[in-house]
């Protein structure tokens, strides 16, 4: 395969600046990170050649030098004073989980460590899950930044938990590369959130992987806030291992500018275990998002819903890409997708492509996708009512986002982005 | 207050209306009758402004306004309301919600404060209990899996809401029982003052027992061929369609 060279300039850079890193943190002694040192080494950023990444081929600009961010960083950075009320707050910057600027108050039952600080810090490991670059690059990193979370079993978790994403200014572009792992109890039930903004316009690439897993009958609630910039790039892999009876729902609201990619993997290891994906993006300018999706049936009588929605205005790129795999042993499978993408200009361009592959034969599996225009019909109905016609397109547009967006569980969350979600559109339809 | 002058229109490459002569002056009802094909639905969407016809000849004057030149949401600042044949579903827009816009749209267009959520409210009360609608309704996404009366009595609760100087009708009988008629008709004969005018457009003259037009209007290949009284809507009902066609075939 043709090697980009400015790619692979990059990758030689970041290993370079990683390389030294994890040898200082972890003195080698895992051989994940070794592993994951001399994969990263053979790999490639993927282009438009790779079958999971031809419609979102990684870039970065010709000029561009990239630093390495590790190591605590608070002074670079204030916290925004709009802050979330009743919600645990934890704060990482540049990737970084930063103790000082997080709300590390007791909560029964939830126990937060850096990764460095625990003796098995890669339990759950990669195997199984989609097999790149990115991956590998941010498991070098993870013991220098990454955190683990622990909820105990039997444990209703009253408050949210929200990843606060900020980004100090520098002068060339920076590469951060936070890390999660969740373990959540038995018959724990809690919300996390993350949020996703850069202010001050920091040109950066975000390589983030969070791993949750989800135990018996336990119920986790995810929404994921994606406010993104130009001449930035949020690679975000999300990938959940949910147990028996076990509840697992991913809401996602993703708009700005810049490059998104989300890649949330989820695999369905116990009977009767549930999982919900819902996104909505709204896109304009040159904002290209992507929503990859890989949910794999592994135990009888589960179920997986997944509806993703799309708004594109300006020259903006949607994605969305939708597998769903059930394994033969996975009987009584409920497996449905939905994408429905509305283009308001002609110079933007939506790919869906579901994928369903079934080996199991007592399943009941769908998948569906629809592109197109807002109906001229009820714009013209509100308008003969006395709207003027952005009015009534915003409306319309309004009501399409709300099935996603109104799930958001959280209020004050809810509000936050709902505020953002009106701005946005509000911009696109001028 | 409406002066239709020699109104042609077409979609795409058919024409549809060839000519429409009609003065509607305030306080009255005029109703259109015709037979399917006829151009009547036409003629209502062009005076509402739907972008599908091409206007190609005539002209529309409206309190003195060139109504022609004027966008759908204009026409409706204006006081112009067009009840449609087939309102459309919206999920996820309640009536309330869209509805509080344009009331207050409109006020704006006049040079009228906005009205407060107290009474805009209260307003919606009185409104509803005028044509009989459940207020749980109007806090539903807009028709969505509402019955055909429900719809159409959607409509009429809407020109309440708006207080049009010229409501258009159209076929707002069609799918409709005897008691959401009834229920239809009160609304609109209440909404009836000497200040403005009312276009019903049926294929029917049973409606036309409950809202009694003062003037009779028979559409017919794109031209009205036949104007009269209430009792021409009697004469129709008796002898139908033909007997008109037979006529202008003769003229």
């Amino acid at each position: 395969m043709k090697i980009n060279p400015i790619l692979e300039d990059l990758k030689v850079s970041l290993l370079q600046q990683l390389g030294v890193n994890a040898a200082e943190v972890a003195g080698n002694a895992f051989p994940e990170i070794q592993e994951s040192l001399t994969k990263a080494a053979s790999m490639q950023f993927p282009g438009s050649k790779q079958e999971e990444w031809k419609y979102s081929p990684f870039s970065i600009e010709k000029e561009a030098q990239f630093v390495l961010r590790q190591g605590r960083n608070k002074a670079a950075v204030s916290l925004p004073t709009n802050g979330l009320e009743n919600c645990t707050q934890l704060v990482f910057v540049d990737g970084t989980f930063e103790p000082s600027l997080s709300d590390l108050s007791e909560i029964e039952g939830v126990k937060v460590q850096t990764l460095a600080e625990i003796a098995n810090p890669f339990n759950g490991n990669l195997a199984g899950y989609e097999d790149n670059i990115f991956t590998h690059l941010n498991q070098i990193s993870a013991l220098s930044g990454g955190i683990s979370i622990q909820i105990a079993p039997k444990v209703v978790v009253k408050k949210p938990i929200v990843f606060l994403h900020l980004f100090s200014e520098i002068e060339q572009s920076a590469w951060v590369q936070p890390r999660v792992q969740i373990e959540v109890g038995e018959r724990a039930e809690v919300s996390f959130a993350e949020l996703w903004q850069n202010p001050n316009n920091q040109a950066l690439v975000a390589n983030s992987l969070t791993q949750i897993h989800v135990a018996a009958e336990a119920i986790v609630r995810w929404s994921n806030f994606e406010n993104w910039t130009a001449n930035s790039s949020l690679i975000n892999q999300t990938r959940v291992e949910v147990a028996e009876k076990a509840v697992f729902q991913h809401y996602v609201v993703a708009l700005g500018e810049g490059y998104v990619r989300n890649n949330l993997e989820i695999r369905i290891t116990g009977k009767e275990g549930d999982a919900h994906m819902y996104g909505l993006s709204l896109g304009n300018f040159k904002f290209h998002v992507d929503h990859h999706t890989f949910v794999n049936h592994k135990a009888v009588n589960t179920t997986s819903n997944q509806l993703y929605k799309c708004i594109l205005a300006g020259k903006s790129n949607g994605v969305f890409n939708g597998k769903i795999l059930v394994d033969q042993v996975a009987q009584k499978t409920n497996a449905y997708q939905s994408s429905k993408n509305i283009l308001l200009s002609a110079d933007t361009k939506v790919n869906a492509k579901p994928q369903l592959e079934i080996f199991a034969d007592d399943v009941k599996c769908s998948h569906g996708a629809t592109i197109g225009q807002l109906d001229e019909e009820p714009v013209f109905y509100l308008r003969s009512r006395g709207l003027d016609e952005a009015t009534a397109k915003q409306l319309l547009i309004q009501a399409f986002a709300a099935e996603i967006f109104e799930k958001i569980d959280h209020p004050g969350l809810k509000a936050q982005i709902g505020e953002k979600v009106m701005d946005y559109m509000g911009k696109m339809l001028n | 207050m409406l002066v239709i002058k020699d109104l042609e229109a077409r979609i795409g490459e058919k024409e549809i209306l060839k000519g429409i002569n009609l003065t509607v002056n305030a306080g009255e009802i005029h109703a259109i009758m015709g037979p399917n094909g006829s151009g009547k639905s036409t003629l209502a969407s062009v005076l509402a402004g739907k972008a599908d016809y091409e206007v190609t000849a005539g002209s529309v004057t409206y309190k003195g306004l060139d109504l022609l030149e004027l966008s759908p949401e204009d026409r409706a600042r204006e006081g112009v309301f067009l009840a449609f044949q087939y309102p459309v579903e919206i999920p996820g827009v309640t009536t309330i919600n869209f509805l509080k816009t344009a009331v207050n749209e409109i006020r704006k267009y006049k040079g009228e404060e906005a009205l407060d959520a107290v009474s805009f409210l209260k307003m919606m009360k009185e409104k509803s209990k005028l044509v009989e609608i459940d207020q749980a309704l109007l806090s539903r996404s807009l028709n969505e899996g509402f019955s055909g009366g429900e719809k159409k009595r959607n409509e009429i609760f809407q020109m309440a809401m708006l207080e049009p100087k010229l409501a258009i009708l159209d076929e707002t009988d069609s799918g409709l029982d005897i008691d959401a008629l009834r229920i239809v008709a009160n609304g609109v004969n209440k909404l009836r003052t000497p200040n403005n005018a009312t276009i019903v457009v049926t294929h029917y003259q049973r409606l036309l027992d409950y809202i009694v037009p003062d003037f009779v209007h028979v559409l017919w290949n794109g031209r009205i061929v036949k104007s009269g009284t209430k009792e021409l809507a009697m004469e129709l009902e008796e002898k139908g369609y033909d007997w008109v066609k037979a006529e202008t075939a003769l003229a």
